[in-house]
């Protein structure tokens, strides 16, 4: 399609929206006709957009995600057409009016999010007025007033259509707002300093002897599924009640009971096993964890070593086997939670 | 923001939004979770961004104009009570279904009793409104008739004052009786139920056990009903004011006519013997001398005034020999030589109300010949008395068998 190649000769955003050559053999399978529908339903045109120009954006969008498979896999027209109508194309067209400064867009954008973008800050930072200074903060950002190397930056231009416009507004919310506390919850004022930086009594803890104990659970909780690593996590560190869990993963509360008491008895057997393999007899290995494997959470700092334990993730910080012992018995440690109590709490 | 370094690190803002949203293929949502299980930071951003959606609709509500709450359905609080309701108005629906079930094989059961009787009393129909009076309480009185019946008999009863069918539709079948006018014809009609119809339609029953039953059963629903002055009034054997110059003028079909009111109203030990008159009555009534006799009987009884200045309610002449019958019971005879009345003492209980001269066939056939009697005389008892001549009367017995 010669149009599409001229699509790509004029990209714009050379950072994010350029298609290589070969990402340019992805999209010959698309057909015309497809795009001049989407063009028609989208109601583009109020917005002063061309159709080259929204040609662009979805291209962008589908090159940047593949058609929502995985990298490297060639998409099927089906699969494509797919992708392009799962899309919401008007928010989308909305965010790019507004990120290349159309008044009227603006306005449609205020109109439509200004009141709900103020209240879902105040519902992250919970207080109005960390909210509203959240939100302004957010508005002068989308508005395009920070610059960069003399360019304009939008976040805006990183909106490539999957999932509402408002839901991200709300994401990019949050994350300004834990980036912000997680850069200020350290800072402390200096009258404080003093109290805080005298040294007190170190607590002597044993470093050696759970040095094995560390790996083995280690390896017993990356040697689970990705979502019971996730359930795990959002259970015992994080808190969270099955409910929120439930609604976050799209599951009933009764499947994320069920699936957490499964995940739980696995890591069990696995760290037993795991201690075994390291040289401990199996009764060593029952004691070192005790009769009852919810003792697990009560011994040992799971949240550090699950916060830690992706080296990926997290490249500046990575976990020593001398820094479990010292968390191994932490004073906030986790209490000993049960999902089914919990259930019924919830 | 910084795009490249989240990118390197957290998934973008985009697919964290779109895994909220549940908008994420299967591959990417994995992907995703696998980072969130170990970033506590993406984890709060999802938690935060979830909650932020839930979280707005308050402030939006309380400043938004005072809008009604949502209405809840009003059936959300029988949450808990529609087991039992559930339950109770099946049990109801049951009840209805099985009262309803039942209804039909009751009224069935009631439609079925009338029918026993039906059979007499269909002919019934073509009646004139004033033997309606005396023959459909009869019908009644033992069970009511079903309304599918009375509805077809309704609009097949005429007006008291137009003409009655039967004389139209059963003359012909009836022969030459049925073409009386007037009292005769009505007359004639209300005891045709009984004797007039049954008889000749079911000839090969009569004197049986079924014919028996049927006048008896008849008669007892006409007594209970009205008088028997009443019921010869009703079926015209008494004649009453303004149609007695008329029913003098029918005196010979009236003749006729009573041996089916007899019939019909006679005791049931003289059933067999009734119902053989009716029978010879019929049978005498389609005979080709019939016309005649009327003819005759209707010339000499037209203006028959007894001594005592009233009019003859009922004459019979044989033999030469005349008698009869004053409204008040009294009984004249008149023999042909000297042609004046002789008052007869009554002999008979009761008041009498019918004389009448006895078929020649009858006399010489089912009775013995020598000594069968002229007259017989009814009274208001229904109870008859035979002369030989007039001025001798004898109660009347059962022929020997």
């Amino acid at each position: 399609l010669a149009y599409l190649r001229e699509v790509d000769a004029a990209p714009l955003q050379p950072a994010t929206e350029s298609l290589a050559a070969s990402e340019c053999a992805a999209v010959d399978g698309i057909h015309e006709s497809l795009f001049a529908e989407l063009w028609r339903d989208c109601g583009v045109a109020g917005w002063g957009m061309g159709r080259d120009h929204f040609d662009r954006v979805l291209l962008a969008a589908a090159l940047k995600h593949n058609f929502g498979l995985d990298p490297g896999a060639l998409a099927l027209p089906v699969q494509q057409q797919a992708f392009f109508r799962s899309l919401r194309l008007p928010d989308l067209v909305l965010a790019k009016a507004c990120a290349e400064g159309n008044e009227r867009a603006w306005e449609h954008f205020i109109e439509l999010y200004g009141q709900q973008l103020t209240h879902a800050a105040i519902a992250i930072s919970g207080n109005e007025t960390v909210g509203r200074d959240l939100a302004d903060a957010f508005y002068a950002e989308l508005y395009g007033l920070t610059t960069r190397d003399g360019e304009r930056r939008c976040p805006l231009d990183s909106y490539r259509g999957r999932g509402s416009l408002l839901g991200w507004l709300r994401t990019t919310l949050a994350q300004r707002h834990v980036d912000h506390y997680r850069k200020s919850f350290r800072e402390q004022p200096l009258a404080d300093y003093e109290e805080v930086a005298a040294p007190g009594p170190t607590l002597e803890t044993p470093v050696n002897s759970f040095a094995p104990l560390a790996q083995a659970v280690e390896d017993a909780l990356r040697s689970q599924p990705a979502e019971e690593q996730f359930l795990i996590a959002a259970y015992y560190l994080d808190e969270r009640t099955l409910a929120q869990i439930a609604s976050l993963i799209g599951v009933h509360e009764a499947t994320v009971s069920r699936r957490l008491r499964r995940a739980t008895d696995a890591v069990r057997k696995q760290l037993l096993r795991n201690l075994q393999r390291s040289g401990m007899s199996r009764r060593a290995a029952e004691e070192a964890l005790g009769t009852d494997p919810r003792d697990l959470d009560v011994k040992l700092d799971l949240k550090k070593l699950l916060q830690s334990s992706h080296p990926n993730s997290f490249p500046e910080r990575t976990i020593s086997s001398e820094e479990v012992p010292e968390a191994a018995f932490p004073k906030d440690s986790l209490s000993n939670k049960d999902p089914l109590s919990d259930k019924a709490a919830g | 923001m910084n795009q490249i370094t989240q990118s390197d690190i957290h998934p973008d803002t985009e697919s964290l939004n779109a895994f909220v949203e549940q908008a994420l293929p299967a591959a990417e949502r994995e992907h995703i979770l696998a980072h969130m299980a170990t970033c506590s930071r993406c984890r709060q951003v999802v938690y935060l961004a979830q909650q932020a959606g839930v979280g707005p609709l308050e402030p939006a509500i309380a400043t938004a104009p005072q809008a009604p709450p949502p209405r809840r359905p009003w059936l959300a609080s029988w949450r808990v009570a529609w087991i039992p309701a559930a339950a109770l108005a099946g049990l109801v629906g049951f009840a209805v279904l099985h009262h309803a079930w039942r209804a039909p094989e009751q009224e069935q059961v009631a439609r079925n009793v009338p029918s026993q009787p039906a059979p007499v009393a269909a002919p019934t129909q073509p009646e004139p409104a004033k033997s309606d009076k005396a023959s459909a309480p009869a019908t009644r009185d033992k069970a009511p008739a079903p309304k599918d019946q009375e509805a077809k008999q309704k609009p097949q009863s005429p007006p008291v004052a137009a003409p009655s069918p039967l004389t139209a539709s059963q003359q012909n079948s009836l022969g030459p009786l049925g073409t009386g006018s007037g009292r005769g014809g009505s007359s004639y009609a209300g005891l045709a139920p009984t004797a007039r119809l049954d008889a000749p339609q079911k000839p090969s029953s009569l004197g049986g056990p079924m014919a028996a039953n049927q006048f008896q059963q008849q008669n007892a629903n006409a007594n209970q009903q009205q008088s028997p002055r009443q019921q010869l009034q009703s079926a015209g054997i008494i004649a009453t004011g303004a149609n007695r110059k008329e029913e003098a003028a029918d005196k010979k079909e009236t003749k006729i006519q009573t041996a089916d009111a007899v019939a019909a109203n006679a005791p049931v030990t003289t059933q067999v013997q009734i119902a053989q008159l009716a029978k010879n009555t019929d049978e005498l009534a389609t005979s080709e001398a019939l016309p005649t006799l009327r003819a005759k009987s209707a010339k000499s009884n037209k203006a028959t005034i007894l001594p005592n200045g009233t009019a003859a309610l009922s004459i019979a002449a044989a033999e030469g020999r005349t008698i009869a019958v004053d409204p008040s019971g009294n009984v004249f005879l008149i023999e042909s030589p000297a042609k004046q009345w002789i008052p007869i003492s009554p002999q008979w209980t009761g008041r009498a109300i019918l004389v009448r001269a006895r078929p020649v066939q009858l006399r010489s056939g089912i009775v013995s010949a020598p000594s069968a009697p002229l007259f017989e005389l009814i009274n208001d008892n229904i109870q008859t008395w035979v002369s030989f001549d007039g001025k001798t009367w004898l109660p009347q017995t059962m022929p020997p068998k």
